[in-house]
């Protein structure tokens, strides 16, 4: 649904964020939060003013749900359970609903009088699955002592609507950001000019790569039987590349913006297609939500199974090894779930799950397999082939990811070949040059060191270089510009 | 910005600099890479109308058999095997994107440059009235899709100067007309083409296998006359009969999936019916069939399938119908 139009990528923000900016720096610090915090919901209530509403109420209630657990001595976790219920209780509302109603409906045939025959016509509010999660990132660090439940209802107002990271995250942790967001922001030429880099390189990402690509890409998906297989392998691979910009680049325009503010956040993507096993994947991948998942449900999941289950520790795998087992498939079912009411997202999920144990459990035997094999030669290609491997696999997990059904996604993957045609190799080697292009500037910033050749460039031709960038958005963006596909989870 | 934020001269000196490099360097690349850009383009669309506007008027009239219609039409009829099975010359204009009112607008021109073919064959699609001409092909006859007037412009530079960027910016004001531009000739660069168009139809065959679920597909339906262009077709089926020509309107078969796909057949070919019994000239023939074309066999087809609106003939089904339309051809 394409209900908004004053998304990043989108002419109309250009000056909204220009007079953001002026007024956020032109007011006294302690005044600050003031404007971001109106500038927040005018740019989420723009999109629908039924969403800030929402906000606002999600935001009261869990702010009162802080202090209530900060004050508490007993009971302390019904407490909790209280202030989780609203955020999760509204994002189970908005966004599985029609799901679990017609898995209710698959399960029972015929299904009794309670389940409603048909879907109701919910509208999600857009980006509610990151914002929810900050609000209870927040309830479980005060719960467990990890923070003080904030007084000031502005900061915290702010903390969970900060319009850049509103719609598409990064999650990020309430006792990092609060702080950050108290300080104020202050205007640094280097900060500055960092956000702005990224800023630019996310457009880049975005409306060069991503939204190209999605041409491509789209009509593989779409056409599948018409299409060679070939193309249909290339498909695959465009998407893997469509979804990384299309989603890092909204998270680098996302932390560009903060940090022209002045306002520190981490990264939310590590070059993730240069890991070299699945592990190493998950854990540069969409950091901020890998890392909740890990906090918030991967060692609660873990240390709890470890706990019940102490009486199998003799079982053939080890305990730890089980706990890892139980909570990695659970976690990563539960991360599909989080990304769409769909069973194409539990797939997803449950690959990347079945990946990340296999991983785990072989570790050993692939390492001195490798000892064996690979002895004495060259570290460069094991590494290559490593992390070809290793994107391979997310490869096959996405094509899950973007089918409209699961038999769409065995269609698909069946369908696959090297039978090659020529009519369209045109477009194939226009997309192939742009992911190429891409793999290098990426390459290259990985491996950018203070010292190194790149570092070396004199500041105005990097300047240039930038300029160089923006002309490349302007004439290749694409004019058709897709919303960001993460804004539908 | 207040107290909080004050910047030293030095920081100060190095903003500006910073900016005024942005911005020289941005004006400098934005002008000459719109410059490199305007002239590779002029250039493809010179080349383009040579390989394919000249043949419109010099290489192909005076035929007796003129083939018309949209990417359907294309795939299904053979102009070489219906000259060799008629002993007709024929020229194939069918494409893809040519609908109502580029036909019309092709056709007017044509005659002013032929006599009037004998035949006219007019591949029907059932989306027809839905689609407009494609503006590349319409700006190969000098049209603008929006004015209908003849452009000049074999480069279009969009109206941007209403936005910041569009007035700030050459390779703005490009973009629109240079990515059309940029498209068309990817697209149309294609290293086995001339290598004979049979062999990639042949190879097309069998794509059809189970696509879609039979049980669970979706039934389109499509607009009905007169639609985005059909306002032409009568000044153009009108035109045809004072030229003497005789029209063949060919509904194009459709691969049973796809066939079942549609909710409007029967009201479509009624449609199309009524429309032919206005004139004389014009003759329907429906091979969107079961009895008259064998739509279940997958083998004859390029695509389609449950719930797809479109489906095309291979070149196995190509020659299939274009023998049986030579027959009627033949017959009168």
């Amino acid at each position: 649904m394409v209900y908004f139009s004053m998304i990043f990528a989108d002419s109309l923000f250009f000056p909204f964020f220009a007079v953001v900016f002026s007024l956020h720096f032109f007011l006294p610090r302690r005044f600050r939060w003031i404007a971001l915090l109106i500038a927040s919901h005018l740019f989420y209530g723009y999109i629908e003013v039924g969403f800030s509403v929402c906000l606002f109420v999600i935001t009261v209630f869990v702010y009162l749900a802080g202090l209530w657990i900060g004050k508490s001595r007993i009971r302390r976790k019904w407490v909790l359970l209280a202030g989780l219920a609203l955020p999760l209780g509204a994002l189970i509302y908005f966004k599985y609903t029609n799901f679990l109603l017609a898995a209710l409906r698959d399960v029972f045939h015929p299904a009794p009088g309670l389940i409603p025959p048909h879907s109701f016509s919910i509208v999600m509010p857009v980006g509610i699955s990151f914002y929810v999660f900050k609000a209870i990132s927040y309830l479980l660090d005060v719960y467990h002592g990890k923070m003080q439940a904030e007084k000031h209802f502005g900061y915290f107002a702010l903390y969970i609507s900060f319009f850049p990271q509103l719609l598409a995250g990064p999650i990020e942790r309430s006792t990092a950001f609060l702080p950050e967001l108290k300080k104020g922001g202050s205007f640094r030429l280097d900060h500055f000019s960092t956000g702005l880099k990224l800023f630019i390189w996310g457009l880049f990402k975005k409306l060069v790569v991503a939204d190209n690509l999605a041409r491509f890409v789209g009509q593989a998906f779409s056409e599948t039987g018409s299409q060679a297989g070939f193309n249909l392998l290339l498909g695959a691979i465009f998407f893997s590349f469509q979804i990384y910009c299309d989603f890092s680049g909204y998270s680098d325009m996302a932390i560009g913006l903060g940090r022209m503010l002045g306002y520190q956040t981490h990264i939310n993507f590590n070059y993730p297609y240069f890991s070299k096993n699945i592990g190493e994947f998950w854990s540069r991948w969409h950091i901020s939500l890998s890392f909740w998942l890990r906090d918030y449900l991967f060692l609660p999941l873990a240390y709890s199974y470890m706990r019940r289950m102490e009486k199998f520790a003799r079982w053939p795998l080890k305990l730890e090894s089980q706990a890892y087992i139980w909570a990695t498939m659970v976690t990563m079912l539960l991360a599909g779930l989080w990304h769409g009411a769909n069973w194409t997202f539990v797939i997803w999920g449950g690959l990347i799950g079945i990946f990340l144990v296999l991983s785990f459990l072989t570790k050993k035997s692939r390492k001195s397999m490798v000892k064996a094999l690979w002895r004495n030669k060259a570290k460069p290609a094991l590494d290559a082939f490593r992390i070809v491997h290793t994107f391979l696999m997310i490869t096959l997990a996405w094509i899950f990811f973007r089918a409209e059904s699961v038999a769409d996604a065995l269609t698909y993957i069946s369908r696959i070949s090297l039978r090659m045609e020529s009519r369209g190799m045109g477009g194939i080697i226009f997309y192939s040059v742009i992911v190429l292009v891409f793999i290098l500037a990426e390459k290259m910033m990985k491996d950018f060191r203070p010292g190194n050749w790149l570092s070396r460039i004199p500041s105005p031709v990097r300047v240039a270089g930038y300029a160089f960038v923006v002309c490349i958005i302007i004439i290749f963006g694409a004019d058709d510009s897709n919303e960001f596909l993460y804004f539908s989870f | 910005m207040n107290s909080s934020t004050s910047l030293s001269k030095k920081v100060v000196t190095k903003m500006l600099a910073t900016g005024l490099i942005l911005i020289g360097s941005f004006l400098l690349l934005d002008r000459s890479m719109a410059f490199v850009l305007k002239n590779f383009a002029s250039q493809w669309g010179r080349a383009r109308e040579a390989r394919e506007g000249s043949v419109i008027y010099e290489d192909a009239i005076n035929v007796d058999v003129l083939i018309m219609g949209s990417s359907r039409a294309y795939r299904a009829i053979d102009p070489d095997a219906l000259s060799e099975q008629t002993g007709y010359s024929v020229r194939q204009e069918a494409s893809k994107d040519k609908y109502i009112r580029y036909n019309y607008l092709f056709y007017k021109q044509y005659r002013e440059h032929s006599r009037p073919p004998k035949i006219m064959i007019w591949g029907l699609d059932y989306f027809m009235f839905g689609f407009r001409s494609g503006k590349r092909v319409l700006s190969r006859l000098g049209f603008s899709e929006d004015a209908g007037r003849p452009t000049g412009h074999a480069f279009p530079v969009s109206n941007g100067s209403s936005s910041f960027l569009g007035r700030v910016s050459e390779l703005s004001r490009i973009k629109k007309g240079f990515q059309e531009t940029f498209f068309d000739f990817i697209n149309s660069f294609d290293p086995g083409a001339g290598k004979t168009e049979r062999r990639i139809h042949t190879k097309h065959h069998g794509h059809i296998q189970g696509i879609g679920n039979p049980n669970n597909y979706r039934k389109f339906r499509f607009p009905t006359p007169p639609g985005h262009e059909g306002e032409h077709l009568h000044a153009f089926l009108e035109l045809l009969r004072r030229d003497g020509v005789h029209v063949y309107l060919v509904m194009l078969p459709d691969f049973y999936g796809t066939f079942l796909s549609h909710s409007s057949e029967d009201q479509y070919e009624d449609e199309w019916r009524r429309i032919a019994q206005k004139y004389d000239s014009v003759q329907l023939i429906n091979f969107n069939d079961v009895a008259r074309f064998d739509l279940k066999n997958h083998l004859l087809f390029k695509d389609g399938g449950y719930g797809r609106i479109s489906s095309h003939l291979n070149y196995h089904g190509a020659l299939k119908l274009t023998r049986q339309l030579a027959e009627i051809l033949k017959g009168g």
